[in-house]
């Protein structure tokens, strides 16, 4: 299965718990940042583990978008999310158009079918998650 | 800045706008020549250019070599070329370098060239090409566009500030009002807050007419040791690449803006106008307390006031900004610099700021982490 960012996301069984984004945590200081690195940001150490992030993550601000881009078929959502293991990213929210998002909502990882094949991610809110 | 004085003696551009029948070079040319001409220089009176472009290589097929390319049917002979990439600010970076090549003592007079042709008839290409200046690992194939991050960090400062569609509607009619007598610039019609409340939906709250424009266009500065006309110096140039935020909550604009106002020992209530990266107009608002021109929670009462006016305390992007002025990706950050050659010299026509001595310039270019990839701030002063 093909997937529409191999550096960013592990599909199921790829890494222990994975569905998930990639990181990367230190094995000196504990700090996780998002996708493999070669040096800790925080201490500088050169030893860090790839490991799967991002299975849980709750939503920051959001915006529907009305053009299309990138094969994405407006309306739909992008979200700055901030995963459970601490790094915040971009990434695309897969609701329904017109949807209320608003900060602090629980969101999940999901992998996601794309038009042309491969597999892409999404996050969708967490079921039974206030609205 | 360390090292030698740096004045901008010369200005030159070729409009920004649609220009499907002129060529890169020659919208690059035109704005080096009007540069040279505008410093009473000949290319032969340059040690050495720099020229700054986004996205040549994918849009216009021309990857590497761009500025020898441009400057060669000027007769640049054998003059060194720094061909210069750093996504929207790619022009303030030639600038920086320039500055920093003349400051060393290596060069007394370079030219800067910052030019894009982005008009292909294919708009999704074009948006595709932009796309590129984000980290393409984590923000490609995520149906990312800049309106809609743009959006995000809009709907971020909207939490602490008390400022909605109305602010961002009247700050759109603002600097479409100040770019009506800049030639330059690619929209001189002067719109109002209705026309902009009318105007589709991009990424919510960001409507079209918030935009800044797909344009063609170049601009162009003579740097040099000695002062020109006006004897505009650049006081202070700094450049910061995206930090790591671990736990800061400072963005990257405001880092530049700090190391620019440290080097030029002054503070940002000192200024007398700035023009800031307003790729989507309501990002004016937020570069207002980034860059430290109000405090946090005064966004609303600067706009209230219209200080960002011209005539108000802090005039801003008095070019029309990047929402007006039009936004050529490797123009930018030399068009705004000069704007504020031109207010400081006392050369700004109906736009003039009435005794600006000191002014600003903010660029952003780019996305990685949690901030601009880039934030460029020059500072420039008058000083005769």
């Amino acid at each position: 299965m093909q997937k529409t960012n191999p550096t960013l996301f592990f599909l199921d069984g790829e890494a222990e718990g994975a569905p998930g984004l990639k990181g990367s945590r230190c094995t000196a200081c504990g700090e996780v940042v998002l996708l493999k690195i070669a040096a800790c940001p925080r201490c500088g150490s050169r030893t860090l583990d790839t490991v799967c992030i991002g299975q849980h993550a709750t939503l920051g601000q959001s915006a529907e978008v009305f053009h299309s881009a990138d094969g994405f078929e407006a309306p739909y959502f992008i979200g700055l999310i901030e995963t459970a293991q601490g790094p915040r990213t971009f990434a695309p929210i897969a609701a329904a158009p017109g949807t209320a998002l608003h900060a602090g909502m629980p969101l999940v990882f999901k992998l996601l079918p794309r038009p042309d094949g491969r597999v892409g991610f999404a996050y969708a809110v967490a079921e039974g998650a206030p609205s | 800045m360390k090292g030698h004085d740096v004045y901008i003696t010369g200005v030159g551009y070729h409009p920004f706008g649609r220009f499907p029948d002129t060529s890169l070079k020659m919208l690059a040319a035109t704005a080096a020549l009007a540069a040279l001409d505008d410093a009473g220089i000949g290319i032969g009176g340059i040690d050495a250019a720099f020229c700054a472009n986004a996205y040549s290589g994918l849009l216009n097929g021309q990857e590497s070599i761009r500025g020898e390319t441009w400057l060669r049917g000027i007769g640049l002979g054998t003059t060194p070329v720094m061909n210069v990439e750093n996504a929207c600010a790619s022009g303030s970076t030639a600038v920086h370098l320039a500055s920093m090549a003349i400051a060393s003592g290596n060069y007394d007079t370079v030219l800067v060239v910052g030019a894009e042709k982005m008009f292909v008839n294919d708009t999704n290409r074009t948006l595709a090409a932009l796309a590129n200046s984000a980290d393409t690992e984590v923000m490609g194939n995520i149906g990312m566009q800049f309106s809609a991050v743009d959006a995000i960090r809009v709907r971020e400062m909207m939490e602490e500030e008390d400022v909605g569609a109305e602010a961002f509607e009247w700050i759109t009619m603002k600097n479409h009002s100040h770019a009506v007598s800049n030639p330059i610039a690619q929209y001189r019609k002067p719109i109002s807050m209705e026309q902009v409340r009318a105007s589709r939906m991009i990424a919510d709250p960001i409507r079209l007419l918030m935009c800044s424009a797909i344009s063609d266009g170049a601009a162009a500065v003579v740097l040099s040791r000695k002062p020109g006309r006006g004897g505009v110096r650049i006081r202070a140039s700094a450049l910061t690449s995206s930090p790591w935020r671990l736990g800061s909550d400072v963005p990257g604009p405001t880092i530049a803006a700090n190391k620019a106002y440290a080097q030029a020992g002054i503070e940002a209530k000192d200024l007398d106008l700035a023009e800031v990266h307003d790729a989507v107009s309501p990002a004016e608002l937020m570069h207002y307390r980034e860059l430290g021109l109000c405090g946090p929670g005064e966004v609303a009462a600067f706009v209230a006031d219209k200080a960002s006016a011209i005539g108000g305390r802090m005039p801003v992007n008095t070019s029309g900004g990047l929402n007006s002025r039009g936004h050529p990706v490797g123009a930018t950050g030399v068009a705004q610099l000069i704007e504020l050659t031109l207010q400081l010299r006392g050369d700004a026509g109906e736009r003039q700021v009435t005794g600006a001595r000191l002014a600003m310039a903010h660029n952003s270019g780019g996305w990685v982490g949690e901030d601009p990839a880039v934030s460029a701030v020059h500072i420039l002063e008058k000083t005769s």
